[in-house]
């Protein structure tokens, strides 16, 4: 299974929306997580539908400095390339 | 700076006669050790003050300071039965000093005194802490990384009440992992804030890099499922007092203390947590 940025935003918005239940504007990878009003404690839980999707495990220290999408993306992304190394 | 004294008082000033109810008979508010299945609450917490006072290296006769001394057991175990010379505690709980003079133990000491303000006349042959260090770094501290330098803080410290030549038994819970589903990250947030306001637990990384330059690490065991069995144990103890506690400490207390009980041996069992015993040495 091959994973590219756009179908990774499909996913978060997905996940996203179920978690906070309600609809997002549209939103970039720049965007602030915390602007969409995705807390830090939702934040972990889409880290977990994340891992339990791609079925990897991401380490607390690489969540510290997540602000934006595009970070949460990254360590995803990260995940996904370790687990297939 | 962690928690306050005040802080610490919503922690540990419920009530003598409410913590006597469900912790074992010597009041150990920290993990024991079982090293056979069938063991007591009892005899595990004893497995624990042994173990702690062989990587202590406390011998008859020596001098030995409790930092964090809860309700006193450390302090009575080395008195009786490692027939210490002297035993003397710290604590910031006015009811833990009261139960600990209380009890009259022969050779043992205490005071309400915060380690950051502890100077003794004396310095000791060896150390002892066991679960204190949650105290120190506040979770905004720990959050903006102010913590290794408070830890850091504690360890000069110490190494500054002791004799050169000398050895620290320290206990300590670990930050393993955060929880990914809401419920169980809301019930380590009531631990957290509610029952333990002002500290955090800490990650076992933060503690290797903080002993440095004052301690080396001799030995260190985790004992993640100890500590869940023995929250376990606390759990059901404090159900089979739930009539007696509605009545004295009402409904509130009991639901905080089912919840964080409850928690533990949740986060034990998930691997949120961790139990870290260490044996330091002193770098002279
Ligand atoms: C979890 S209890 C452990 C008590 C005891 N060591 C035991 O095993 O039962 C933590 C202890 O640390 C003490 N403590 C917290 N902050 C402190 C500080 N700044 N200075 C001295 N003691 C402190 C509390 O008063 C309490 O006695």
């Amino acid at each position: 299974m091959t994973t590219n940025r756009t179908e990774l935003l499909t996913l978060f918005h997905k996940m996203a929306t179920e978690i906070a239940e309600k609809e997002f504007p549209p939103f970039t990878e720049q965007t602030v997580i915390s602007d969409l009003g995705i807390d830090s404690l939702a934040m972990l839980e889409l880290v977990g539908a994340m891992e339990r999707h791609f079925e990897i495990r991401i380490p607390d220290e690489q969540l510290v400095g997540i602000t934006t999408v595009n970070d949460l993306l990254a360590v995803v992304e990260k995940g996904i390339a370790a687990a297939r190394a | 700076m962690g928690s306050t004294q005040d802080q610490v008082e919503v922690s540990y000033d419920v009530g003598n006669e409410f913590f006597r109810l469900w912790l074992d008979e010597r009041m150990n508010y920290t993990s024991a050790v079982y090293l056979h299945p069938n063991e007591t609450l009892e005899q595990a917490q004893l497995n624990k003050l042994r173990i702690l006072s062989e990587y202590a290296h406390v011998q008859p006769g020596c001098s030995v300071i409790d930092i964090g001394c809860g309700w006193g057991a450390n302090l009575e175990f080395m008195s009786l039965e490692r027939k210490v010379g002297r035993a003397h505690g710290i604590t910031l709980s006015t009811e833990q000093w009261t139960e600990i003079t209380r009890r009259k133990i022969p050779n043992v000491t205490a005071e309400v005194r915060d380690y950051k303000e502890f100077k003794p006349a004396e310095k000791f042959d060896a150390a002892t802490c066991i679960c204190m260090m949650e105290h120190i770094a506040s979770p905004e501290e720990a959050r903006s990384g102010k913590h290794i330098d408070l830890y850091r803080d504690f360890f000069r410290r110490v190494h500054s009440w002791t004799k050169p030549g000398a050895y620290f038994g320290l206990q300590t819970i670990l930050r393993n992992r955060m929880p990914r589903n809401k419920k169980d990250i809301e019930d380590i947030g009531h631990a957290t804030y509610v029952i333990f306001p002002g500290g955090i637990t800490e990650r076992m990384e933060d503690i290797v890099i903080a002993v440095n330059p004052y301690w080396e690490v001799m030995e260190m065991k985790t004992r993640r499922e100890d500590y869940g069995r023995t929250t376990g144990e606390w759990l059901k103890r404090l159900r089979d007092h739930k009539t007696e506690i509605l009545a004295k400490w009402g409904q509130k207390v009991f639901d905080d203390y089912d919840r964080y009980l409850s928690t533990c041996v949740n986060a034990f069992d998930k691997h949120y947590q961790s139990l870290a015993q260490w044996s330091l040495r002193r770098i002279d």
